[in-house]
């Protein structure tokens, strides 16, 4: 409820500031208020960030106060009813646009889909690669550390990128402490896209009913509605590209102060994004500054002030303690080391050239990444926008004139774009991955899409041909994730739990996920389960191979736990362990060397989740509180029910005093024996490999095995158990 | 050829998105079936 009134507020706020600035159309007004809502959310965390001081009470006071500041200053100028008025003026006269059929179409599927958004935002954990990676642990660790700080580098160079659009999603996560809405930050991003379409429309002359039309068709790329439930940041970059755009070609057009400033804004904010921004508005001001520099003398140093302001942080803050303001080195980027995903290697800019035609081809027949966060510009782009945006291109040579000359920067972005996605040194394997850098094409292409439909407009067949199949295009799009994996957004057990009336973890959903999400759903749910009650949580230790060093589900739910790794200065020993070798063998650990072998050893801790590749330690003392027990138990009963079952069977079989040693998932089952004291056998629950040295730790003379007899001692069968539908003989071994 | 522009632009956005259609009516058809099947879950379970 407070993040739902703060933010409010400060839109109010801005809003109202917004109207008592110059401007000629409401939407490029609304896409203003967009702009300022964001920048103050990102200058107010940073700057209490940067000071030590970021604590939600205070985050909220300071912006409360300056809304208020605002507001009164805007009072002055003009009423906020007379303002409300107008604009519902305005919108009413665009009625006729807005409720065209076509629109309308779109607006119910729009609906929707934003119904699913928020579901999937309520019930499912953030659950994509590179949110999980660095996006979120980064933010989460200034939320808890109440500062700006740089995680270890030596795990992933990315946490010294720029992280202006991960402040955003510090946002509700820090006023809520939870990670429950992080996922619906960028929804509010591709509406200001819809916001900034619209207005691009309109300014390349297009009715209020087209330019709403392929707005609206914006909101539906496939790569849009993929990013919207995620933290990749594409959308949001995308989108600041878009209005920076809007508001420096407005400024060369109007002559009008207003919209150098918010370009400015706009711009610093975009470069505090991502490094990919800098060639994108290097080349950009490369076109306007000679304009800027004639029309705005003065005011130009004005306009570098803010961006500079607005942007530089981080890489200052790379710079001092790096060495290096664009870490890890922007030439190594451009080579291709930065600009790979995988261990494939860098890939020179010759080889690159090689490949040059067979990735423009693939991008146009597969829509490379299509159905994830990573691409997917979808068909109706590719279909109809691009073809219309050639005619069109070609078409603003024949005109240029100054105001011509700026709508042919616009148009010929789309080249640019292109040509960051096609030229990017990276091996044919992870083309996919490269598209989303440069989604602001789409919104070009619907522009000229919408300058095509008014070509066609004596053409009513044509037309509405076209609007029917964009509508369908737009349908499939959301039909397209429903089979999305990256991020997954399917919403069943979710809600066949809740019917059961079951509330589990929310990373109790990763198992319907891919690639290491279901394996770490284990450790992720019951580690969240056990904590979230919990003013303060456990503090964690993660070792993992490289690629599976995904953080975000060890801080919990409500933020109640730590990553011990990124601690400066651990006060104590890890309360819990999660070791995973999910892709490689290799294992990387960061802050200090623990091994698997000291803790599986440790007598002060116990293993209580396991997958062949996985284990999950605590410490004993937390199973003192009942409670804790009792959450463990229930976890138990509802993930491993079958384990329970077999462990039941093969108990009743054991001589009592004889401890049982085991290395699989029956252990589970053993160990919900043991926390409800229905056991009279010790256990030893080992990750596989260290069945021996518990023996020879503990001097074992007789034990029983599950599933093979131990080498050196006599062992005899005491009993066939059926696990996974095959027969597991259970030993006792003795000396 | 002025006369001809919308007709042809029209004629190449068909082509273009008909083969796009045809490219990916894979993926399109498996999420189809996906889309489906919630909604036919979850009308079994709230009707």
């Amino acid at each position: 409820m407070e993040l739902l009134l703060i933010t409010s507020f400060m839109g109010i706020a801005q809003y109202y500031f917004a109207g008592t600035l110059k401007f000629e159309h409401l939407s490029g007004r609304l896409v203003c208020v967009g702009v300022l809502v964001s920048a103050q959310i990102i200058v107010t965390e940073l700057i209490l960030g940067i000071f030590g001081f970021l604590y939600a009470p205070l985050l909220i006071l300071v912006n409360s106060l300056l809304s208020l500041g605002l507001i009164v200053y805007s009072a002055k100028q003009k009423s906020l009813r007379d303002l409300f008025i107008e604009d519902i003026k305005i919108i009413q006269e665009r009625k006729k646009a807005i409720w065209a059929w076509e629109n309308v179409a779109l607006m119910v599927l729009g609906l929707f889909v934003t119904v699913w958004f928020f579901f999937a935002a309520y019930f499912l954990p953030p659950r994509g690669v590179d949110d999980l990676g660095y996006h979120l642990p980064v933010i989460y660790e200034y939320i808890l550390q109440h500062k700006i700080v740089l995680l270890p580098i030596e795990l992933r160079f990315h946490f010294a990128f720029p992280f202006n659009a991960e402040l955003l999603f510090l946002w509700p996560a820090m006023i809520l402490h939870s990670q429950q809405w992080v996922d619906i930050v960028q929804f509010f991003m591709a509406v200001l896209g819809v916001g900034v379409v619209y207005s691009f429309a309109r300014m390349m002359d297009l009715k209020s009913r087209e330019a709403f039309f392929v707005a609206l068709l914006f909101f539906f790329t496939p790569i849009v509605l993929n990013q919207i439930g995620s933290n990749y940041i594409d959308l949001t970059y995308n989108v600041f590209f878009l209005t920076s755009l809007y508001f420096v070609l407005r400024s060369c057009l109007t002559k009008n102060l207003t919209y150098l400033y918010i370009a400015a804004i706009s711009t610093g904010l975009l470069l505090g994004m991502k490094y990919g921004a800098i060639p994108l508005v290097i080349i950009l001001q490369f076109f306007v500054f000679p304009m800027l520099a004639r029309q705005y003398r003065k005011q130009l140093v004005w306009y570098v002030m803010i961006i500079v302001a607005l942007g530089s942080f981080w890489y200052v803050r790379n710079w001092i303690v790096l060495g290096d303001p664009l870490y890890p080195t922007f030439l190594d980027t451009l080579g291709g080391s930065a600009g790979n995903f995988s261990a494939h290697g860098p890939i020179s800019i010759g080889k690159n050239m090689h490949s040059f035609f067979t990735k423009v081809k693939v991008l146009y027949s597969h829509d490379v990444g299509l159905g994830s966060f990573a691409g997917g510009f979808g068909m109706v782009f590719w279909g109809m926008a691009f073809p219309g945006w050639v005619y069109i291109w070609v078409n603003s040579f024949k005109n240029f004139t100054q105001e011509g000359f700026l709508r042919w920067i616009f148009w010929t972005q789309m080249i640019f774009g292109l040509a960051v996605v096609v030229l990017a040194p990276v091996p044919m394997e992870e083309f996919k991955y490269i598209s989303r850098y440069s989604l602001f094409v789409v919104a070009i292409g619907l522009i000229a899409l919408g300058k095509v439909l008014e070509l066609l407009q004596f053409h009513k067949i044509f037309l509405k041909t076209i609007k029917i199949l964009c509508i369908y295009g737009a349908a499939l799009s959301v039909i397209l994730l429903s089979d999305s994996a990256w991020p997954v957004y399917r919403l069943n057990t979710a809600i066949l739990d809740r019917r059961d009336g079951e509330n589990p973890s929310e990373f109790r959903y990763y198992r319907d996920g891919v690639w290491f999400l279901p394996p770490m759903s284990y450790s992720a749910e019951l580690l969240d389960l056990l904590t979230r009650g919990d003013a303060k949580g456990l503090s964690c230790y993660m070792a993992s191979d490289y690629a599976a060093f995904w953080t975000t589900h060890i801080y919990g739910s409500k933020l109640q736990n730590r990553v011990w790794n990124f601690e400066k200065n651990p006060s104590r020993d890890p309360d819990a362990y999660i070791y995973q070798t999910l892709e490689s063998d290799q294992v990387v650990y960061i802050g200090r060397k623990i091994t698997l072998g000291e803790i599986a050893l440790n007598p002060a801790y116990q293993l209580i989740a396991a997958t062949p590749y996985s284990s999950f330690f605590i410490r004993n003392e937390f199973f003192e509180n009942k409670d804790k027990i009792a959450l463990l138990l229930k976890y138990y009963e509802e993930t491993f029910p079958f384990n329970i079952e077999v462990a039941a069977k093969v108990k009743e079989h054991l001589e009592p005093d004889i401890p049982f040693v085991l290395d699989n998932s029956v252990g589970h089952g053993f160990q919900y024996f043991k926390f409800k004291g229905d056991l009279q056998n010790k256990v030893y629950w080992v990750p596989p490999d260290y069945v021996g040295s518990v023996i020879e730790r503990e001097k074992l003379r007789v034990f029983y095995t599950f599933g093979y007899s131990f080498p050196g001692f006599s062992s005899h069968k005491i009993y066939d158990a059926m696990l996974d539908g095959q027969v597991i003989v259970i030993y006792k071994n003795q000396k | 050829m002025k006369k001809y522009t919308p007709a042809i632009l029209f004629l190449i956005m068909m082509i273009s998105f008909g083969y796009q259609l045809k490219a990916h009516v894979e993926e399109y058809a498996l999420a189809w079936i996906s889309f489906s099947n919630f909604f036919k879950k979850m009308m079994g379970l709230f009707l």
